[in-house]
């Protein structure tokens, strides 16, 4: 009786109908926000590959520098820098260093080791969070670079 | 009269679940690409702060032996600052590997980890140690990383 009500003539009725929309609608739901989130992943895998690229060029340099570029580049011993531009400047990203209070050995000599610990910090300039933290040291005898 | 429209009906009942199914299986397929680039994400993040951690590694274990010749290894404290589940440790050997046993005074072995549920990954450098008029200082690295 309902089949006919509904009108169907070649098999299906509207129910059916109604429900196999009602099916492929969730199923395309699905499909379509399992497809948002891989575009999201796509675009934090850029943004955060960016801020791993700027962070590891910046510290490449900083092994390079010797005793007196380091102090220059980096605050004092046991602060914490202001925000830093990348250079070249990043559109997405700025930076910060936290440096550890120096270790010094031996205190009396003026060739001394001078262990500079810190800590990277970068952040997105839309929204103040962090994105990448990393943490190295260098070592220093007199200007000269003796560690790693 | 009454099998062909049984028939016609259940092939359009077949239809959705056959794409019903189709759909299915490629929002799945959608989702684990989304999982397997997050990791990859993750683990090149992770790599780059894991070597920097066993270079730091290096660095002090150069110091202490500088400061106490006898005190030949270190490790992390507890928690890092740049997360719990980072830590490393070093060591100096006067055993040369993997560098020329005539140059050397001996390896500062030094190792970073990163500790996650599926488990450790982890880069190891290696840095060749000489004795120089002022202490012991690195002259060499060579590393190796493990899953």
């Amino acid at each position: 009786m309902a089949r006919r009500l509904l009108g169907s003539k070649a098999g299906e009725s509207l129910v059916e109908l109604a429900v196999s929309i009602a099916i492929l609608s969730l199923i395309v739901l699905w499909a379509m926000s399992a497809f948002g989130a891989y575009a999201k992943t796509g675009q934090d895998l850029d943004l955060v590959g960016q801020a791993v690229f700027l962070a590891d060029s910046e510290i490449e340099r900083l092994k390079t520098c010797n005793l007196t570029d380091l102090n220059l580049a980096l605050p004092d011993s046991g602060a914490t820098s202001a925000a830093k531009e990348f250079v070249p400047p990043s559109n997405n990203y700025y930076y910060e260093y936290t440096r550890s209070a120096d270790e010094v050995w031996p205190d009396e000599v003026s060739h001394k080791l001078r262990l500079i610990e810190i800590t990277m910090t970068v952040f997105d300039k839309a929204t103040g969070t962090s994105v990448y933290v990393v943490k190295t040291s260098f070592l220093r005898g007199g200007e000269q670079n003796v560690g790693d | 009269m009454f099998l062909p429209r049984k028939r016609k009906g259940a092939s359009f009942l077949i239809m959705v679940v056959i794409m019903a199914l189709v759909m299915s299986v490629f929002a799945i397929s959608v989702s684990q690409l989304s999982r397997s680039r997050s990791s990859t994400l993750i683990s090149d993040a992770t790599e780059k702060q894991v070597l920097y951690l066993a270079e730091d590694a290096v660095n002090q274990m150069i110091l202490q032996l500088n400061r106490d010749s006898s005190s030949t290894s270190i490790s992390s404290p507890y928690a890092l600052d740049i997360g719990a589940n980072f830590r490393y440790d070093a060591a100096y050997t006067e055993g040369t590997g993997p560098f020329n046993p005539s140059t050397s005074s001996g390896t500062v072995r030094g190792t970073g980890y990163c500790v996650t549920a599926t488990g450790t990954y982890s880069k190891t450098v290696y840095l060749e140690v000489q004795e120089t008029g002022s202490g012991l200082a690195g002259v060499k690295r060579t590393w190796r990383e493990d899953y």
